[in-house]
């Protein structure tokens, strides 16, 4: 059974994910009066691109290191394809690298974008779904959960319908196939987030709580892209994508930590492995000297008794 | 990972656990409370009310200049020629200003049936600027501006005088 977290240090880790929640909805409410935040678009999009690559990598190389948590293999599959999907965005959009940081005024919601947004989504279900075997002995849990999740997607079927019908009668007239598709997105992530916190591994592992921090900023990326807040249009793209870029860093904080993590246990069985030697050692070393003194007896008792000679006289006389 | 304690090492520390639940339960609380406001977000409401009546600020003072083109066939003379609308002697002088050197006076556009008084910015407290710009391109159109919408909205009404 693995050692649970301090109490103490685990509300801190919800607590600054609050904060950071809090800090990044101010950002939002005062972004439209910043300036540069617009132009800076592609260029955060491109790095996130870069930073979500990096994590499939990390996540893949901790998977070969530990084959039995597939949902590294998961994590790091996701990832690896959401930066690539990322990237490829950021230059099919731009048509070039030569106008990374020119804002365009697209007043359209682009189909591609919201691919990379949903692999992503599922993939991040699924890795909470191969990673939960775990806890299946445990019944209230799964219990729990399956009503939980259930209550989740039920209302998401009965908005996305409401949604369709509101659409079908002509009062919404937007990108009706994105919306849907980040709808359903949405949805994953929410389920993922409740089924990472109803699975209680963040009592154990910090790098379940930071998987928690980036379901959580995936969420609120999904809620500026849909969009849910009364911002102007162009500034919630931003922001989704300032979200995302946060929550990718969230992750990597994640790995590092755990990597850091990895050989600081490393280290602690090193010394424990340095000390047991010692100790055997030390033990060897007793058994010798207890050996020797018992031989060195032996011999003087012998030698007293004169069966000593008798004994070399017999080697003599058989040679 | 460095363990310092584990769980149980927390009952030592009851007040400050319970402490930090109650935070913890306040920040949550705060989230959620901050979603609201977001979705309402009445800050951006007030600066859509204040954009807009700039809009129709900028269209009074334009209604005016062109009253006075359409009278007299000449653009004012006080407007500078200059393409670039927000550009420091480009605002015009508030009405009853104490001083309007290095502002565009307006006064002849003001009559009794249109303009009475040149509107002023919500955001311009001080000084004698009223805080939109004017300026003629240099080819019959004057440009109207408000540098100090808000929310990075670009508020400018370009129309041909003659």
């Amino acid at each position: 059974m693995e050692n649970k977290l301090p109490k103490e240090h685990v509300d801190i880790q919800f607590m600054s994910l609050c904060v950071s929640l809090l800090a990044f909805l101010g950002l939002a409410y005062w972004a439209g009066d910043i300036v540069w935040i617009k132009d800076f678009q592609a260029f955060v999009t491109l790095i996130s691109g870069i930073f979500a690559l990096f994590i499939g990598v990390l996540a893949l190389l901790r998977y070969y290191t530990k084959k039995i948590s597939l949902n590294f293999l998961f994590i790091g599959i996701g990832f690896l394809g959401v930066g690539l999907l990322d990237i490829c965005q950021v230059v099919l959009d731009l048509g070039g690298m030569s106008n990374l940081f020119t804002a365009s005024a697209s007043q359209v919601y682009p189909i591609t974008s919201v691919l990379s947004k949903t692999f992503l989504s599922v993939i991040m279900f699924v890795s909470w779904l191969v990673g939960r075997k775990k806890v299946d002995g445990i019944k209230d849990r799964k219990k729990k959960e399956l009503l939980l999740m259930g209550a989740v997607a039920l209302s998401f079927v009965v908005f996305v319908g409401v949604f369709l019908y509101l659409t079908m009668i002509g009062m919404v007239v937007d990108s009706l196939i994105v919306i849907i598709v980040g709808l359903i997105s949405l949805m994953f992530l929410i389920l993922a987030l409740l089924g990472y916190l109803l699975r209680k591994d963040w009592v154990y592992d910090d790098f379940n709580y930071w998987i928690i921090f980036l379901l959580s900023f995936l969420i609120l990326s999904q809620v500026f892209y849909l969009p849910f807040f009364n911002l102007e249009y162009a500034n919630m793209m931003n922001l989704s994508i300032w979200a995302r870029f946060f929550a990718y860093i969230g992750l990597l904080i994640g790995f590092l930590n755990s990597i850091y993590g990895m050989f600081q246990k490393e280290i602690v069985i090193q010394k424990e492995l340095a000390n047991k030697n010692r100790q055997l050692d030390e033990t060897k070393a007793k058994v010798e000297e207890a050996y020797l003194m018992l031989r060195e007896e032996k011999w003087s008792l012998a030698r007293s008794k004169g069966s000593v000679d008798k004994i070399l006289k017999d080697v003599m006389r058989k040679k | 990972m460095k363990r310092l304690n584990t769980a149980n090492d927390a009952s030592e520390t009851p007040r400050k656990s319970t402490f930090l639940d109650a935070m913890v339960g306040v920040s949550i609380f705060l989230v959620i409370i901050a979603f609201a406001y977001m979705i309402m977000n009445p800050g951006k409401r007030a600066a859509d009310v204040r954009n807009s009546q700039r809009n129709s600020d900028a269209l009074a003072i334009m209604q005016s200049v062109l009253g006075y083109v359409n009278t007299t066939g000449n653009i004012p003379a006080t407007i500078p020629i200059n393409r670039e609308c927000a550009s420091i002697g480009n605002e015009i002088c508030k009405t009853g200003a104490t001083d309007c050197k290095n502002y565009i006076d307006l006064t002849a556009i003001l009559s009794d049936n249109g303009l009475k008084s040149i509107p002023v910015d919500s955001s311009r407290t001080d000084g004698n600027g009223a805080g939109y710009y004017i300026t003629h391109d240099g080819e019959g159109s004057i440009i109207i501006c408000a540098p100090l919408a808000e929310r990075n909205v670009t508020i400018s009404i370009k129309q041909f005088m003659y």
